[in-house]
């Protein structure tokens, strides 16, 4: 397309028009738009001024006979963190195209070219005419390490012929002091700071360009889409942007939604009383995967801002059309020449959006259907089979389509519950989702493949389908009808008809054991260890009292051991007494006493069990003399006979005191002697 | 000495019974929301009644019957992984029980792979089998039963007057003394297996399983979901485990839930 562009000119749209007839037509119309203009009424200085343009268009360019193009620094010896310029000027001739020299070892800031107040009409990209012959281009510079430094020759192309530049040395040294600027090279700050410090780039300011990045919602459910926009807004021309860094989108499921990133829509917007252009540079749904406070990272983009030189009285609103026609197009430094007579500025920098702090809330768990598969959204929901009356091993399908807006591509096939003698294939999937700008819709439909093996009528219940609608913060299910599929013909045989005996879990217990605190147990708790101990010590205490006990016992077996003999002996005179004093019954009563507790303490004989016989036997079994046991038998015997039958004796009281005397001191001897031989 | 058993009788009973309530917190709360979760289940409201079972869970008071039905919940929603896992946590309590054991076996068939169990060594194998006959408290009291039995033999033996008796109680003491340690540190075991786990689940389906503790290291191989391993150690964020195989790797703890 032939296009005529005009840059000297100041904003005059209808001159743009014209000239894009001019050069359509020709020089042969040249008569016919001389009237036309005269009809239009316009100034004697314009129509000059269109005049010569239009004879430029006639005119070819022989005149190349002294094309030099110099290189200049405007400084030999530079500063660590200090920009300093490089410029190339071309006489002599117009270019077609520049080649920039190779910049190694410093890192370009920003470029602008520059030709001399003349007029150029290109034609077909090509520079046709040019007015004044010179043309320059300056790359503002910095260094990145000391040293002394090589910087190669540039290229310019005219007429068909490329032109070299000489080369440049820069000496680089390094010293802290940087009266021009201040930042420090490894910290890579903003573009745009550097220009607001630079003597030459007054232009960008953080105003002219930023990246807003806005969520349909800040709180949202898990699951449910969120569309995040990033929008560029910007008062300068942005010929070309790259994005650098895309959001990893942590904790999200995402998908790009805008296909159309590399033309994107261009709007106008006001803000603060400041015109800006906007346009939406990606656009991304978004899915929580979790709950919590999600945060989206930033977006961030380097952008090329193209400033006009302010030379051109020209405000940022008259740029307006420059922004548009520039927008996204003009691909970086590919037609130097195309503002013509006027200079431009290419600045690289970088802009980042906001980022975005999404407040995520978890499903709600009450009343959540047991078929729900984490789908939100708001969806439709269809099933449906194809036949009701097949032959065994027919095929059956059913369908089941799902449609809305939500998620769609994370949706699973639902589970349909078959009769046992159906055999089914995984489905079939078709998906038919389209990205809008309000996030993911479409549908999705699950073909099931049935072969029925059996015949007989059969029903495959309900199918259904749960999702949670954000917008009612309840769970939907929605539910197909019930299918009737009569099956006719011979079974098919039993390999195929696998019938599942589902073996299903038992139920849940209904009453409840006590509830123990997790994870505290009696065993080997300081409670276990304190009654184990207890018993132990309890133990202890009770062999300690029971060896008492049994010393005391032991003790007192032992002292009536002893006493024994004494105490009979005791006994013995006191029963003499009585009989002086003549008390017979008294008498008789001690003397018996006298023998059956000697008997008793001596040897160790339990008072309950003291009887004659008792005694007899034990003091036998102890191979005690028989005469002296029937002498003891017979002397109790008669203390007891004569104290129930007083007066019948044939013995005097004497002798039984004489015989008892001598019973115990016999006995005595006797175990004294036992115990010697044992 | 009539009056000093009986009052060793009575503290007994005493310490018995404020041991007992020192760990049982009987809460009609918690008893209300079991018998809630049991009706939504009933209702096949299975997301409730898990909400229910696990409030009750929360209130760190749980009972074998919570983990039992909280894990049949799970299984009927299909969520296999997380019902192995509560009714892993209901073996402890109860080992034995017929239904759990019965559950347990389907929910892993219903893995996508074939279970497998992890081989242990032969002793462990058996003082494991003997360990899970009764749950840690059980073997607590079986323990101090072993020791009054013993006490008492021994009380026996010294204050017996027959030679002959003398020698059974002397040979049947040292026998339940054995038996007092041998539950003792049957129940101190558990106890620390419980509190210590060496064995968790898988919760993720396809966890590759790295040769080191980074997200760098190279997959060695994948764990899928309801996979029971053992955990060998754990350094940061991740886990060492070892499969039925025999093979060691590294996973990150969050896909791993120790029981």
């Amino acid at each position: 397309m032939k296009r005529a562009c005009l840059n000297n000119t100041n904003g005059y749209e209808n001159l743009n028009r014209f000239f894009l007839r001019i050069s359509l037509r020709g020089s042969s119309d040249l008569v016919k738009l001389k009237y036309l203009q005269m009809k239009r009424g316009l100034n004697l200085f314009l129509f000059l001024k269109i005049s010569l343009v239009v004879l430029f268009l006639n005119i070819t360019l022989d005149n190349f006979s002294q094309v030099t193009l110099t290189a200049s620094l405007n400084t030999n010896t530079v500063g660590m963190q200090q920009q300093f310029f490089a410029t190339y000027t071309l006489k002599g001739g117009k270019s077609q195209s520049f080649e920039m020299p190779d910049f190694t070892n410093f890192r370009l800031v920003g470029q602008r070219s520059q030709s001399g107040g003349g007029m150029t009409v290109i034609v077909n990209g090509q520079v046709v005419s040019g007015g004044d012959d010179e043309q320059s281009w300056t790359f503002t510079l910095m260094p990145t390490k000391p040293g002394k430094f090589n910087i190669p020759a540039a290229r310019a192309r005219v007429g068909g012929s490329w032109y070299s530049s000489n080369s440049l040395e820069v000496n680089v040294i390094n010293t802290g002091q940087a009266p021009a600027t201040q930042q420090a090279p490894s910290q890579q700050p903003t573009q745009r700071n550097q220009q607001q410090q630079s003597p030459v780039n007054e232009g960008l300011s953080k105003d002219d360009v930023f990246l807003r990045a806005t969520a349909s919602k800040n709180s949202a459910y898990v699951g449910e889409p969120i569309v995040i926009s990033y929008k560029i807004f910007t008062r300068v021309a942005i010929p070309n942007y790259v994005i650098n860094k895309i959001p990893s989108f942590e904790g999200f499921w995402s998908e790009e939604l805008l296909d159309n990133v590399n033309r994107p829509k261009v709007e106008e917007e006001i803000i603060n009383g400041q015109k800006y252009t906007t346009a939406i540079v990606r656009r991304i749904v978004v899915f929580p995967k979790k709950s919590g406070e999600l945060v989206v990272e930033p977006l961030e983009i380097e952008a090329i801002a193209r400033l006009v030189r302010q030379t051109q009285r020209r405000s940022p609103f008259d740029n307006m059309d420059d922004i548009f026609k520039n927008f996204f197009n003009d691909p970086f430094f590919s037609n130097p020449g195309s503002f013509f007579g006027s200079s431009y500025e290419d600045i690289k920098t970088t802009v980042k959006s906001n980022p975005i702090s999404i407040r995520v809330r978890e499903l709600p768990m009450s009343n959540r259907p047991n078929e729900f598969g984490g789908q939100v959204g708001n969806y439709n929901f269809e099933a449906w089979i194809d036949k009701d009356r097949v032959l065994v091993n027919d095929v059956v399908n059913l369908s089941v389509k799902i449609s809305g807006d939500g998620n769609l591509s994370l949706l699973d096939a639902p589970t349909i519950n078959f009769p046992s003698s159906f055999e089914v294939f995984d489905p079939q999937v078709e998906d038919n989702i389209r990205k809008t700008a309000a996030g993911l819709s479409g549908s999705k439909t699950f073909n099931f493949m049935i072969i029925p093996r059996k015949s007989g009528k059969f029903e495959i219940p309900s199918v259904t389908f749960s999702y949670f609608n954000p917008s009612t913060g309840s769970y939907n299910t929605l539910k197909s009808d019930v299918f009737k599929i009569e099956v006719f013909g011979a079974d098919a045989s039993s390999q195929f008809a696998n019938i599942k005996t589902s073996d299903d879990i038992r139920f849940i217990l209904v009453k409840p054991s006590k509830f123990k605190k997790i994870n505290s147990f009696f065993m080997g708790s300081f409670f276990y260890w304190s009654v184990f101990m207890f018993f132990i010590v309890a133990f202890a205490v009770c062999l300690f009292l029971m060896r008492k006990h049994l010393q005391l016992k032991s003790n007192v077996k032992e002292l009536k051991y002893r006493r024994a003999n004494k105490i009979a002996k005791k006994r013995m005179k006191k029963a003499q007494i009585l009989l002086k004093n003549n008390k017979l019954d008294e008498f008789y009563e001690e003397v018996s006493r006298s023998i059956w507790e000697y008997l008793s303490d001596r040897f160790s004989i339990q008072k309950a069990e003291l009887s004659i016989d008792n005694v007899v036997k034990l003091l036998s079994e102890k191979n005690f003399d028989q005469e002296l046991l029937l002498k003891l038998k017979t002397t109790l015997d008669f203390c007891e006979y004569i104290r129930f039958a007083p007066g019948a004796s044939s013995s005097s009281p004497n002798e039984i005191l004489e015989d008892s005397n001598f019973v115990i001191s016999m006995l005595e001897q006797s175990f004294f002697n036992n115990n010697k031989r044992v | 000495m009539k009056n000093i058993i009986k009052n060793f009788k009575l503290s007994i009973c005493f310490l018995l019974v404020f041991v007992g309530l020192s760990n049982v917190y009987s809460s009609n709360n918690l008893n209300q929301k079991f018998e809630q979760a049991n009706q939504k289940y009933k209702d096949g409201q299975f997301y409730d009644a898990i909400e229910l079972y696990n409030e009750i869970i929360e209130s760190k008071f749980v009972n074998f019957e919570t983990y039992f039905n909280l894990a049949n919940s799970y299984y009927k929603l299909n969520q296999i992984p997380e019902s192995i896992y509560y009714y892993e946590k209901a073996f402890q309590i109860s080992p034995r029980n017929k239904d759990l054991q019965h559950n347990l076996k389907l929910a892993n068939s219903a893995l996508t792979y074939t279970e497998q169990k992890i081989p242990d060594a032969f002793h462990v194998k058996i003082i494991n089998a003997i360990m899970r006959f009764f749950a840690p408290d059980t073997w607590a009291f079986i323990s101090l039963v072993f020791l009054i039995i013993t006490l008492c033999l021994v009380f026996l033996f010294l204050f017996s007057g027959d030679l002959k008796f003398k020698k059974i109680f002397f040979v049947s003491s040292f026998v339940f003394l054995f038996f007092t340690f041998s539950s003792v540190f049957i129940g101190q075991r558990y106890v620390y297996q419980i509190k210590n786990p060496t064995h968790g689940i898988i919760m993720i389906s396809n966890g590759a399983v790295k040769s080191s503790p980074d997200i760098s290291g190279s997959d060695i191989y994948v764990v899928y979901a309801g996979m029971k391993v053992r955990v060998l150690s754990k350094i940061g964020d991740w886990y060492e485990i070892q499969v039925a195989e025999g093979n060691k790797g590294w996973v990150e703890t969050s896909s791993l839930r120790l029981i």
